[in-house]
């Protein structure tokens, strides 16, 4: 058995719940987070890993969902579409009605965003990343991270009312003047 | 009130991991299928990577690697439940597809990843089958397709086809073949079933001969039963390059620039314009050795700011003593990232492989080639301009024909 498969086992395991929710955030849909993940892990796998690289396997997978989202959305745009007007959160019956109906409307507003957005969202605010730290994972300028999540968050304030931001954290969500590249 | 954006979106994270209740076990089921694929890329990995990158960004520019709709990605259309046995896809006529875009066939709902059981109440394609060619090169006969399907977990097949579809670089079918149901070869329990056919080399509009780079899909079509129940499904595999007459033998796909057994570049002063682009690379000191990561950084020259998909790994053309391109070491990748160069520079990193030159000019690479001594190492990537903002502020889309951005050149040791 080949050194990289125990891993690839280990982290399914123990981390694939973990990585199929933040698949998830991403592209809205259980099916194909599971699918993104797969398509990650192979991606990852199928290069050459060294051991220290072995050690951090799960965020190279995380960095592979994100590029995979990213890069097939727009070959997925027509089905996701559809999947994001009729996909609705399973109700598991154990949570309050108010949760259940806030956990919708983050869904729906999180589901409005471009793909970018959602993707500079997710990072900041689920990974707790700055921005600094999504410039450098997306290769994206930080002005670019600022216009996104600038518009990424008024979005899901004009659904979700203000987002709260924990004490000493700081956004900057002055739009850039300029351009939109994408 | 304001809302806490964090704790919903873990709170929404979990659901979306937990809807289905067997979501851990649907990924961990689908481990020895990832361990195939996985296997089967690293066993391709080595002497195609070189043309293989250099033809992925050129496909972006074609068009190619956007196909739509072919890709088994897991998104299907929703379909509504037939609890009833005797299911039905619509057929892929063979004729009437040739001369179609494959984005008319997706819209016909011929190709989209297609899966459904009696019961289901929507697409569920962790669950589906998975269709791949394995190779396409053309032989005296035409061209042989290997097809490999792999089985939803707990299905057993009673029959399996295939379609196969040969598509230009505009996305238009050029050559299709349908190898007909017929009985599943695979004994109860197999997980995947192979077959090789043998596609015509001619067009189906006027059977000229093809000539040139086209993709392979192959279409499944599996009838069985799973879990006691009767399914079928329809699954897309990926695009697979193929390349029919009029090759050349000795691929060169960057311009001539570096071609085996053939003089490098002569100096930085005579490399081909990059569109603006720069390189910067960041090979290892020491002796080279297998698998070392090198990282590229991609910059835009003059304070433009410069989008482009540009290859995700560093080539570098190896060029020996009396000056001829001896090898290169090759990027574990062949994907194309889509990068941002401007006033923060992008970077690009993967791990390398070495493949050599033979006396014939082919290039040889497995883990067991080595080379010794030191050679002059010409790292560079190829990429797709896709907007320019010059530092003026005006913004224009250059040329969609590929570029070669080639980083200044260093010595490099290799030790057996």
């Amino acid at each position: 058995m080949a050194r990289w498969e125990p891993l690839l086992d280990e982290l399914v395991r123990e981390r694939g719940h973990a990585l199929v929710g933040y698949a998830f955030l991403l592209c809205g849909d259980t099916a194909q987070a599971e699918d993104l993940v797969q398509d990650a892990l192979v991606k990852t796998f199928s290069g050459r890993l060294g051991a220290e690289q072995v050690r951090s396997a799960e965020s190279y997978v995380k960095r592979a969902i994100l590029s995979t989202y990213l890069d097939g959305f727009r070959r997925r745009k027509h089905w996701a579409a559809i999947r994001h007007l009729s996909a609705v959160p399973d109700d598991d019956g154990a949570r309050t009605e108010a949760l259940v109906t806030d956990r919708m409307h983050v869904f729906q507003a999180l589901g409005s965003l471009a793909p970018r957005e959602r993707a500079c969202v997710v990072l900041r605010f689920y990974e707790d990343m700055t921005v600094r730290q999504i410039a450098d994972h997306l290769s994206l300028s930080q002005g670019s991270v600022k216009r996104y999540l600038h518009d990424g968050v008024r979005s899901l304030e004009h659904a979700l009312g203000p987002v709260h931001l924990e004490d000493g954290e700081e956004i900057e969500t002055t739009p850039v003047q300029g351009r939109r590249t994408r | 009130m304001s809302f806490d954006l964090s704790r919903a979106l873990e709170d929404l994270a979990e659901t979306g991991a937990s809807r289905r209740t067997t979501d851990d076990e649907a990924l961990t089921a689908r481990v020895g299928l990832m361990a195939s694929r996985i296997r089967r890329r690293r066993a391709a990995r080595y002497v195609g990577t070189v043309t293989v990158a250099a033809c992925a960004v050129g496909a972006l520019a074609l068009g190619i690697a956007n196909l739509p709709g072919v890709l088994p990605d897991g998104t299907g259309p929703a379909t509504s439940p037939d609890p009833a046995p005797g299911m039905t896809l619509d057929p892929i006529d063979t004729e009437q597809v040739c001369g179609l875009a494959l984005t008319d066939l997706e819209a016909q709902g011929l190709l989209a990843h297609y899966a459904e059981s009696a019961g289901r109440t929507g697409p569920r394609t962790a669950d589906a089958g998975f269709a791949e060619v394995m190779g396409a090169s053309e032989d005296a006969d035409g061209a042989t397709v290997e097809l490999e399907y792999f089985l939803p977990s707990g299905a057993e097949l009673s029959e399996l086809g295939w379609t196969v579809l040969v598509v230009d670089a505009e996305g238009v079918v050029v050559g299709a073949l349908e190898t007909g149901l017929g009985p599943a070869v695979s004994p109860p329990g197999a997980t995947s079933t192979g077959t090789t056919t043998t596609l015509p080399t001619t067009s189906c509009a006027g059977d000229e001969p093809l000539e040139g780079r086209f993709s392979v899909v192959g279409v499944a079509e599996a009838h069985g039963v799973r879990d006691g129940v009767p399914f079928l499904e329809r699954v897309a595999s990926e695009p697979y390059p193929l390349e029919l007459g009029g090759i050349e033998e000795t691929p060169d796909p960057f311009g001539g620039l570096f071609t085996c057994n053939a003089p490098g570049p002569e100096s930085i002063h005579t490399l081909p314009d990059a569109g603006g682009l720069t390189l910067a690379a960041d090979l290892p000191a020491a002796p080279w050795e297998p698998g070392a990561q090198i990282v590229g950084t991609v910059g835009a020259a003059d304070g433009a700011t410069i989008l482009a998909n540009v290859s995700a790994g560093v080539t570098v053309a190896l060029v020996d003593p009396d000056g001829l391109v001896a090898g290169f070491l090759v990027p574990d990748t062949v994907d194309v990232e889509l990068l941002e160069a401007g006033d923060k520079p992008a970077t690009v990193s993967a791990g390398s492989s070495l493949a050599t030159c033979d006396p014939d000019g082919q290039l040889v690479g497995s883990d067991e080639v080595t080379i010794d001594g030191t050679y002059t190492a010409w790292p560079f990537v190829t990429a797709v301009l896709k907007e320019v903002v010059t530092a003026e502020g005006e913004a224009f889309t250059p040329p969609s024909e590929p570029v070669i951005v080639v980083a200044n050149p260093v010595e490099l040791a290799f030790s057996g």
